[in-house]
């Protein structure tokens, strides 16, 4: 089991998520309010930035939700990824507001 | 008089070519009739053309095109004047560019959306035939749709792609979603068929995809589909319920690319003659899920 800190909706949960689970369905399994959508890396609503941590990103997904640049850059699908450590994230909408 | 039949066919951008084949073809439980380059080409059982939906791959999800099929040759040229007259550029697409097509014009809506008109597709027959038919084939796979029923998009000018559509490609509206005082239209649902809609638009961003929707017969047809769903463990965004728009009784899920498809049921009949039903946006909620009366932020928000 890994720690998973996530930042979303101004808020900040901590939840342990396994190694074949994705960080999205633990956190829905614990009515964490991470934003979802198709759930198959079509859509990019559960776009994180991954602050910390070592994932892997299933590479099969829409270009429109992750870029190859955004890839780059340290953004994920929650979705459509596993925790290979503890992983500090936050959504993308969260990390926007962030910066400004 | 020139006339747009129905809704022809829609082609999904698909991130995954054989993950997708199978789920169309297994679990919505489409005929695949026929391959050309990264495209496939499928028909439920009882559509009589050659296909209503292409599978294309793709780095991006979502609506490549959407085409209607008009009802004549001749109607080509016709709509293709009034297109141009009404300030959009029409081109044509040449007699089998795709798989068992004929000539098409194309050209973009308000929306931003890439639409054709066609009359020209090679006829293969429903599963049943037309000689003696039984009321529904043997051997069928998954949800076994009759048809592709409707498509609703998103875009940000719905004024004008409604008037498109009334002024220029003779539809009604059956049904509109619109802000106080009528000030902004954030819902337009178009028909042509005798259905509640053909297609649909809400407001959002522009060349976008909501959902695609396949048409079965009943609530309990709706019902087996969730059930298959579930055996297949497709995501759902909405499970069985029942539309205060159109009337009809639908389920929401995903396909591999994260493309919303809808099974939908029933629903009033809708004749050109009928009044425009009004919704107020406040009233959004059970104009969509009569039951649970508000929207979900997946629904709202997940486009392709």
């Amino acid at each position: 089991m890994y720690k998973v800190t996530l930042k979303a909706r101004g808020q900040e949960f901590e939840y342990s998520c396994a190694p074949n689970v994705t960080p999205l369905r633990a956190a829905r399994d614990l009515f964490i309010p991470i934003p979802t959508g198709c759930q198959r890396g079509g859509c990019g609503m559960c776009k994180v930035k991954v602050l910390n941590g070592e994932y892997d990103q299933d590479l099969v997904r829409s270009h429109e939700a992750l870029s190859d640049e955004e890839l780059e850059n340290g953004y994920a699908l929650a979705c459509c990824m596993t925790a290979k450590s503890d992983l500090e994230i936050i959504t993308a909408e969260d990390y926007e507001k962030l910066q400004k | 008089m020139a006339r747009v039949l129905r809704l022809g066919r829609a082609e999904l951008r698909v991130l995954d070519l054989d993950k997708s084949v199978d789920y169309y073809t297994n679990v919505i439980g489409l005929q695949e009739t026929g391959r050309i380059g990264e495209s496939v080409f499928l028909k439920a059982w009882d559509e009589y053309d050659h296909h209503s939906l292409i599978l294309t791959k793709s780095n991006s999800a979502g609506l490549a095109h959407l085409a209607f099929k008009v009802q004549s040759i001749d109607d080509l040229a016709y709509y293709e004047k009034k297109i141009e007259e009404f300030g959009c550029t029409t081109t044509r697409v040449s007699d089998r560019t795709r798989l068992a097509e004929g000539e098409a014009v194309r050209f973009i809506l308000p929306t931003g959306h890439a639409c054709e008109l066609y009359h020209e597709i090679e006829l293969l027959g429903t599963a049943v035939g037309t000689k003696n038919p039984n009321p529904w084939p043997l051997g069928t796979k998954g949800i076994a749709p009759h048809r592709l029923d409707h498509l609703l998009l998103t875009g940000d000018d719905l004024k004008t792609v409604t008037r498109f559509f009334v002024e220029v490609l003779g539809f009604g509206q059956s049904e509109k979603v619109v802000t106080e005082g009528e000030e902004e239209l954030v819902g337009s649902f178009l028909f042509t068929t005798n259905t509640a809609h053909d297609i649909a638009f809400v407001k959002g961003p522009d060349a976008k995809l909501h959902h695609a929707a396949f048409g079965v017969d009943s609530l309990h047809d709706v019902f087996k589909a969730a059930d298959l769903l579930s055996m297949y463990e497709v995501p759902f965004d909405v499970t069985p319920t029942r539309h205060g728009i159109s009337r009809g009784q639908t389920i929401y899920f995903f396909d591999p690319s994260g493309n919303r498809n809808e099974a939908f049921a029933g629903g009033y009949m809708a004749f050109a003659d009928m009044p425009t039903i009004t919704w107020d946006a406040s009233k959004i909620g059970t104009g969509i899920f009569y039951h649970r009366r508000e929207l979900s932020e997946s629904f709202q928000k997940a486009l392709t």
